[in-house]
């Protein structure tokens, strides 16, 4: 049984606004030095996997990402924690690809290296926030897609589903292939890497493959060539009216909040 | 010819806060446009009472297309509907509001009606020169905010409850079409098992007018029922921050932020939370937020109304104490 999850490299959702800055030529964030990691979600995804893996032997598991070379780094941490296979789909030019191009060079590259019974993404990733590959990637591959992921297990004949949706825990029972988008829920935390096994993912073999060497339908160039612009990026200015209470001591301190709430009625 | 098809619900006979919340979108960009606005909705049989509503709420056409039976997705049930409605329409702009539905259903209908999309839009813009249609989005966990255009065929799915209902009112006038889009071919194979609904001891999350919130700097699970009994004293609510629900303190039904739940309490109190921005995303609508966090440099004093730098377990007895006194 064969399962890929597709992992991002962001720019470190941590770092301080202060850090944060932006390149107007490109309109996205400037990395240069900055700490830049495996989105969580995408952990989220990759846990999942392994755990399916830890259940049943025959299970492989692929990491698939598609970044420039920097997003080598990801990949290194998925072969960590033991993932079985990395393939990195690379970019080099200086623009980054929307998520329609994205879905589609992904979708390109799981036709080439697949048929998986399984396919994982992350929500969103942390940086656009955007959550449409996923989903983009179910119809680009006629697979049938389900979001917000938080547990999988293994059932008689397929695969059992729980999803988080408006109001509840929603659990399903899906036929493979299907492709699910993973939120997170304190059972798929990314595991930590054992030392041993970090050292041995700096010499394991990732297979690299260019965009132009997969094969992507004209359809979906089309689209990709009127879908979404970014007209503008910037950092909007952030007002703060925040009062800070003083006083001698925490007793002090609780008083006169207390003061202030009620004032404005609150409760 | 409605030129704005917005993808609407209707649970228990009702359409959803969230449908009228997107209508509410169109209006914000239909008068700039010159375009009228209408509502999508699958229907069972006894839920037509529903079509006057999302008239008395803005939709001038109500493009209803009955269903005998919804998938265990109703993405799917959705999806299906919406294409099959978009393809007679022929809509300049779908608007969609981002909840679970909403998500899911947005970006397979763009693809399927070769459109753009632009995702999470917490406002919508004309361009007067060219009339094109931009969404704003908060990127990068909100330190930055993108402008984008999706040309041609625009989709745009929108933060929920970041724009406003209209006044209802029954005066206005509106149309019902019925659209039969026959029957959905072959279902996927996946059906609902179980549903566990979602557990709350007291009140609501969302509907809370007062949430008592815990982040990372809670410190453990044990130190986390004190948020819980504070929210009790309170008669509100209890949250958490998506750090404090991955350390197994607090389960996912109390995680407030971007990915979490979107409230709008009277009063929102952040307890050892440092304030991300994907967290404030949560919150933003918020009458009053007070932040308790050790660290002043914590971004969420920024945000918040009143701020006390100081460990919380100093604070909390305190407060729990005086509140507790003054309820009585």
């Amino acid at each position: 049984m064969k399962i890929a999850v597709c992992v991002k490299q962001i720019l470190d959702p941590e770092l301080p606004p202060s850090a944060f800055e932006i390149d107007k030529t490109l309109q996205q964030a400037k990395t240069g030095n900055k700490a830049q990691v495996l989105d969580p979600y995408s952990g989220n995804a990759l846990e999942l996997a392994l755990q399916l893996k830890d259940k049943r032997p025959d299970v492989k598991v692929t990491a698939l990402t598609f970044g420039n070379s920097k997003a080598e780094d990801v990949l290194r941490k998925c072969l960590g924690v033991l993932v079985d296979e990395a393939i990195h789909v690379l970019y080099e030019r200086m623009l980054v690809p929307d998520s329609y191009a994205t879905a589609m060079v992904l979708a390109a590259a799981i036709e080439r290296t697949g048929p998986y019974d399984l396919i994982l993404c992350g929500r969103q990733a942390g940086d656009w926030d955007a959550g449409l590959i996923g989903s983009l990637l179910g119809e680009m591959l006629s697979m049938p897609s389900v979001c917000f992921v938080s547990k999988l297990d293994f059932s008689d004949h397929g695969i059992m589903i729980e999803r988080y949706v408006d109001g509840g825990t929603q659990v399903l029972a899906s036929d493979m292939p299907v492709l699910v988008t993973v939120t997170n829920d304190e059972t798929n935390v990314i595991r930590i890497a054992k030392v041993k096994d970090v050292m041995k993912a700096h010499r394991k073999p990732i297979l690299r493959l260019e965009p132009n060497q997969l094969d992507i339908p004209e359809a979906d160039i089309a689209l990709v060539k009127a879908s979404a612009g970014i007209q503008d990026l910037f950092i909007p200015e952030q007002v703060s009216n925040c009062e800070i209470i003083e006083g001698e001591d925490p007793g002090e301190k609780v008083e006169k909040l207390l003061v202030g709430l009620k004032q404005q009625k609150l409760f | 010819m409605s030129e704005i098809v917005v993808f609407c619900r209707i649970k228990n006979g009702k359409p959803t806060r969230n449908s009228l919340e997107g209508i509410g979108a169109g209006f914000k960009v239909a008068g700039a446009l010159g375009i009228s606005v209408g509502a999508m909705v699958t229907f069972k049989p006894g839920d037509e009472g529903a079509f006057e509503e999302l008239i008395a709420h803005g939709a001038e056409t109500v493009y209803a297309v009955q269903v005998v039976e919804e998938d265990s997705l109703y993405s799917e049930t959705g999806l299906y509907a919406a294409e099959k409605v978009c393809h007679e329409v022929k809509p300049r702009l779908v608007l969609l509001v981002a909840d679970t539905d909403g998500k899911d259903v947005g970006p397979r209908l763009a693809y399927r009606l070769g459109a753009g999309i632009v995702s999470e839009c917490i406002d919508l813009e004309v361009d007067g020169t060219d009339n094109g249609v931009y969404g704003l989005k908060p990127v990068y966990g909100g330190k930055a905010l993108a402008r984008i255009a999706a040309r041609k065929i625009q989709v745009f799915t929108l933060r929920e409850h970041a724009f406003e209902a209209l006044e209802k009112d029954t005066g206005r006038k509106g149309e019902v079409k019925k659209i039969d889009v026959g029957l959905r071919p072959e279902a996927q194979n996946i059906r609902q098992i179980d549903f566990i609904e979602e557990e709350h001891a007291g009140i609501k999350l969302e509907e809370a007018d007062i949430v008592v919130s815990g982040g990372r700097g809670v410190g453990g699970k044990n130190q986390f029922q004190k948020i819980e009994e504070l929210s009790k004293i309170f008669k509100g609510a209890p949250a958490a921050s998506r750090a404090a629900v991955d350390a197994g303190w607090a389960p996912v039904s109390y995680q407030v932020g971007q990915t979490g739940k979107i409230i709008a309490p009277n009063l929102y109190l952040a307890i050892g939370i440092s304030g991300a921005s994907q967290h404030l995303a949560g919150i933003s609508g918020s009458k009053c937020i007070v932040a308790i966090n050790k660290d002043p440099d914590a971004p969420i004093f920024r945000s918040a109304q009143y701020g006390i730098v100081e460990e919380y377990q100093k604070i909390l007895p305190i407060l729990k104490e005086r509140i507790k006194a003054m309820l009585v």
